[in-house]
């Protein structure tokens, strides 16, 4: 397993070269090539010309050499070359008018020693030899083992090189999913891992073939001579003999192990290959997923959550949102993929269509590939490359322009390219049904905020936000409305209304709201919070650590002797800066604050085990205990894969240790990726863009954030087909669940927190005056299948369910919402803000559901809202509004 | 040059842009397979690096440096998006031949687009290697951006060689250009 890597190649060293593997005196050949091209110098170059001209067969082939480099050097020279770009000047020009530190990132002379490689491979046997050693710890241990070597620089393009022969083993493998370990060797804080990347250990989506980490590292090292077959077999071999029964990979693994043993059924197995990839039709992260794990993946995140296209996993590495994996509720991902992109396919969706372009050019690339690999030249891919390449550019270039004239990243001076890393779940909207087909309406409370605060973030850099980063209840739900505070017991009081909707005449749009009890501050349980805290490189922004800072100190102020918070904080390497402290110790807690600074590369998992570990230890009986997570974006990298993480969130949820998340920053944000673990972790999600917003999060809304009242509500509106014909909710898109979950008490759902309020809207069509029929007698339908209560003026029932926060068994609410028709005095004054909200929400997705809503119906209506705005948000929202709509430029 | 005088460094910042910025764009392109807005972003990347750099460390090796930015910065962006790229290596042992029908791109083809399809037909290793190489880089320099060794580069330029020199589409190039007076 250790065997000295001495590959013509690759060795790191400039000895002489040794044959390479399959016996071709590839050296002596290769001199002469580089004498032709005049690459050789001094005594080498004396000495091969003298060989050379003592052949006389060698002559020739000089020349001909020679020829050929000149003919490259010269179509190289006069080859056409793209424009220049003036952004590019302008960006450069901006930052040399700031001057920013030195920072020296050296290009290495020489390569690392070889005994780092003898030091990770052996680090690696260790691991296997340890064998039943656990993904994390491995990871841990590799990284020591890097880190040991103190001052070495691990070289990028040689790590580059073996993790591309790791990858081409990954993909004999079929699938296998990537750790990656940033930032080694850079010990003086540079934040660009340029020259540092690292990735180290594989593990299954199930952690399975986690055991193989080991032997991949140092059999891909030897097989980095180009013997895939060789590689390959090594790793199967051990991936079979591993831990048996561990999913779908292993098996799968040791076939194509086994073909790759046996070079007579190379092309065998090259067929299998090419035939199973061409029967994928998912991808997360160009990495490719077979059906049977796709679909299991899809059952995994489809509990829960059903219904149109949904987006499951895959967006932790995605740098552009790109590739994302598509998993439907069913686990059909060809199902959603489609309904996905029939849904970009309208002009709203540039972001989806750049994405749908961008996973076409995936596929046809791979096709290519596929064939290129197995050497097939007579079957072309149905799609022209070129085609999709077009495609892609001129969606880039749209969306390239568009933002750039909308302003965004001039805010930061230049067009940068992590305009494009952030990353939004694709959203499909709920589309109208009728009650007669499907009489049931289920999901989960949502009191998520951050939409609305990332979207105020994109408009007041001028620009407007993508479609997919507009979740439409989360914009509703950030403003509180006048509901009534529960009088019977329960923890949230519910209210219900209907009124026309405005941007709809002939239609109307019913309200659902909950309230929860509101806690005075003195009535807070004690509580127990452990912060986490992302202090890697990319914090070091302004309105990312200093602004985390700022609501700390925010926060530390309202803290009481009842409270004890901890501060754990991850980048490279993870650390409890600040021991469990009673919130009146505020020095030794501000201390602690102050001293953070960020650096380093982020591995957010070791970190994540020692926050629960801190909040464990701590666990308070009946009070608060919850981490709080505060990061930019890339959290996950450090564990196995965003399912394993959003399951030990859920676990640790069960366990009574809630999760907070709180997004910061631009440019990177994992939105979709916070707003999940949030949800699994029973927390909130929200989006800190200014010192204002913390305040309200942590200070106004503190009991909210920290105090949950009710847990896992969900609810269910049975529609009386009697009066409803069609009915829309609006918003929800990733919260609606099985209609069979809603009594499973099993099914996780949202929570709500002290005084939190959540608004529900649905646009209801009114059946026709007359019935369903309009009064006509129909053949084959009879009115009286209907139950009796259809012919009374009910709308709808409305069911809820919830659970206390400590509690496993749900309570059940019941109402009976009814319409008073047909015309009813003007709803409230609130009733209209969220209807108004609800308009802008559509606006901005430009949602096919919009209606008449312009931005002018949308200041009226919620002009008439002000009155009750103790705190401004509304106001700010009509700011909003206008700037939208100048951004626009429409009405 | 003095290297902290902000003036002298604004100069050598803007004389490198107006040298390599094309070339590095093409480069960028080539590396993030032909989308341009990916490219610009790279080449922006290495270029704002550049800003922050001491002259004197990169004196004499100015274009190697920015290539191996450009070039990891690529595969850092490149490999978060589209890992399926890897499956190419695989190609690397295949012998070449898998081709387009050489004779209508013959007819077609200037000396150029010839080229520049033969070596687009080489494993993606070797298309980078002679790449570099056609771009006037030297074998150190083009084990300085790639992070291989030398040997590992003299021997990838050779097979790319080999591969090339037989390669129908330039085989009549290289002896054409033979018959003619150099």
């Amino acid at each position: 397993m250790n065997r000295e890597p001495d590959r013509e190649g690759f060795s790191f060293a400039d000895t002489p070269a040794v044959p390479s593997s399959n016996g071709e005196p590839h050296d002596e050949q290769s001199l002469d090539t580089a004498y032709a091209l005049g690459e050789l110098h001094g005594d080498l170059r004396a000495e091969v010309e003298a060989r050379v001209h003592e052949s006389s067969a060698g002559q020739p082939a000089i020349e001909e050499l020679s020829r050929l480099g000149k003919l490259l050097r010269k179509v190289s020279e006069e080859g056409p070359l793209p424009d220049r770009s003036p952004a590019l000047r302008e960006a450069v020009l901006a930052e040399l008018a700031h001057p920013r530190p030195e920072v020296v990132l050296r290009l290495p002379e020489r390569f690392p020693p070889r005994r780092i490689w003898l030091r990770l491979s052996l680090a690696a046997s260790l691991a296997i030899l340890c064998g039943t050693l656990a993904t994390l710890s491995k990871t841990k241990q590799l990284e020591r083992a890097v880190a040991d070597h103190d001052a070495i620089a691990v070289l990028p393009a040689e790590v580059d090189k073996l993790v591309d022969l790791e990858d081409t083993t990954t993909e004999y493998a079929g699938e296998q999913e990537w750790q990656t370990v940033e930032g080694f060797g850079l010990s003086n804080g540079i934040a660009d891992h340029d020259f540092a990347e690292l990735r180290l250990g594989v593990s299954g989506p199930e952690g399975t073939t986690a055991d193989a980490g080991g032997p991949m590292l140092s059999d891909a090292w030897e097989g980095m001579d180009g013997k895939h077959e060789e590689t390959s077999r090594s790793f199967f071999s051990f991936a079979a003999g591993g831990k048996p029964g561990q999913g779908p990979s292993k098996g799968e693994g040791k076939k194509l192990g086994l073909g790759g043993y046996d070079p007579a059924t190379k092309a065998e197995v090259r067929q299998e290959l090419k035939a199973r990839m061409s029967t994928r039709n998912t991808k997360s992260d160009g990495q490719s997923i077979d059906g049977e794990q796709a679909a299991e993946q899809g059952e995994h995140d489809g509990r829960g959550k059903s219904g149109g296209g949904q987006r499951a996993n895959g967006d932790q590495n995605s740098a552009y949102g790109f590739g994302d994996l598509l998993v439907g509720g069913e686990g059909q991902p060809d199902d959603s993929r489609r309904g996905w992109q029939a849904a970009g396919a309208g002009e709203q969706g540039l972001q989806a269509e750049l994405k749908a372009a961008k996973a076409d050019l995936e596929e046809v690339n791979r096709q290519y590939r596929v064939l290129k690999g197995v050497g097939r030249a007579e079957s072309k891919p149905e799609t022209s490359l070129e085609e999709v390449e077009q495609k892609i550019a001129d969606a880039k270039t749209r969306l390239a322009a568009a933002s750039a004239a909308a302003g965004l990243g001039r805010t930061e001076g230049v067009l940068h390219a992590y305009d494009y890393a952030e990353s939004y779940a694709p959203l499909v909207e709920n589309s109208f049904r009728k009650p007669t087909d499907q009489p049931l309406s289920t999901f989960s409370v949502d009191v998520d905020t951050a939409s609305y605060t990332n979207v105020r973030r994109f408009l007041s850099s001028r620009a407007l936000p993508p479609a997919d980063a507009v979740r439409v209840e989360e914009l509703i739900n950030y403003f509180q409305y006048g509901y009534p505070q529960p009088d019977d017991g329960t923890p949230f009081s519910v209210t219900t209304d209907v009124a026309d909707c405005p941007w709809n005449a002939e239609r109307r749009l019913l309200r659902v709201g909950l309230k929860g009890r509101d806690l005075a501050a003195d009535q807070r349980p004690a509580s127990n919070l452990v912060f986490l805290l992302d202090v890697s490189g990319s914090m070091d922004a302004p309105n990312k650590l200093p602004l985390v800072k700022e609501a700390m100190y925010l926060l530390t102020d309202k803290l009481t002797e009842n409270d004890r918070v901890a501060i754990v904080v991850y980048a490279g390497n993870s650390g409890l800066v600040l021991p469990p402290t009673n919130g009146l110790n505020k020095g030794a807690i501000r201390g602690a604050i102050e001293q953070l600074v960020a650096s380093g590369s982020t591995n957010g998992g070791q970190g994540l085990q020692m926050a629960y570990e801190t909040a464990q230890s701590q666990f308070i009986k009946g009070g608060t205990n919850r981490v709080i997570l505060a990061t930019d974006g890339d959290f996950n990298v450090g564990m196995v894969n965003q399912e394993e993480l959003v399951r030990f969130i859920g676990e640790k949820a069960k366990g009574g240790v809630f999760l907070s998340a709180l997004g910061f920053g631009v440019g990177n944000l994992k939105d979709g990726t916070l707003e999940k673990l949030a949800d699994k972790g029973n927390g909130n999600y929200a989006y800190i863009d200014t010192l204002g917003e913390a305040r309200r999060v942590l200070v106004e809304q503190l009991a909210g954030t920290l105090v949950t009242i009710a847990k896992d509500v969900k609810l269910q509106i049975e529609f009386n087909p009697g009066q409803v014909a069609e009915y829309r909710l609006i918003g929800y898109e990733n919260r609606v669940m099985p209609h069979q979950d809603f009594h499973d008490d099993r099914k996780d759902a949202g929570e709500i927190g002290a005084g939190h309020t959540v608004t529900a809207l649905y646009e209801i069509v009114p059946t026709a005056r007359g019935g369903r029929s309009g009064g006509e007698p129909l053949k084959y339908q009879r009115a009286d299948q209907l139950t009796p209560a259809a012919d009374s003026d009910e709308l709808a029932t409305l069911k809820l369910r919830y659970k206390q926060p400590d509690g496993d068994e749900s309570r059940l609410i019941e109402r009976v919402v009814a319409d008073v028709r047909p015309q009813q005095a003007a709803a409230s004054s609130d009733f209209y803000f969220a209807a108004a909200v609800a308009q802008f929400g559509l606006l901005l997705r430009e949602s096919p559901y919009r209606g008449s809503a312009t931005y002018k119906s949308v200041l009226a209506l919620a002009e008439q809202g002000l009155s009750n705005d103790p705190n401004g948000y509304r106001s700010e929202f009509l700011q909003l509004v206008r700037q939208a709509r100048d951004i626009s430029g429409k009405e | 040059m003095a290297p902290d005088d902000g003036n002298s460094r604004r100069e050598w910042v803007l004389t490198a842009l107006d040298t390599y910025e094309c070339r590095l764009l093409r480069y960028a392109q080539r590396l993030t397979g032909g989308d341009v807005n990916l490219a610009r972003d790279v080449v922006q990347h290495a270029f704002l690096q550049l800003c922050r750099q001491a002259p004197r460390e990169l004196n004499g090796r100015l274009a190697s440096w920015l290539y191996a930015v450009c070039r990891n910065r690529a595969i850092d962006l490149k490999r978060r998006t589209c890992r399926l790229e890897a499956f190419a290596c695989g190609a690397e042992r295949d012998a070449p031949g898998r081709e387009l029908d050489p004779a209508d791109l013959l007819e077609t083809l200037d000396a150029g687009e010839l080229v520049r399809r033969a070596i687009g037909t080489l494993p993606e290793r070797q298309q980078e290697v002679v790449n570099l190489w056609s771009e006037g880089f030297a074998y150190r320099e083009i084990s300085q951006i790639t992070g291989a060794t030398e040997n590992y580069v003299r021997v990838m330029v050779h097979r790319a060689f080999q591969t090339l020199r037989e390669h129908p589409l330039l085989r009549r190039l290289i002896t054409e250009e033979a018959d003619a007076p150099t």
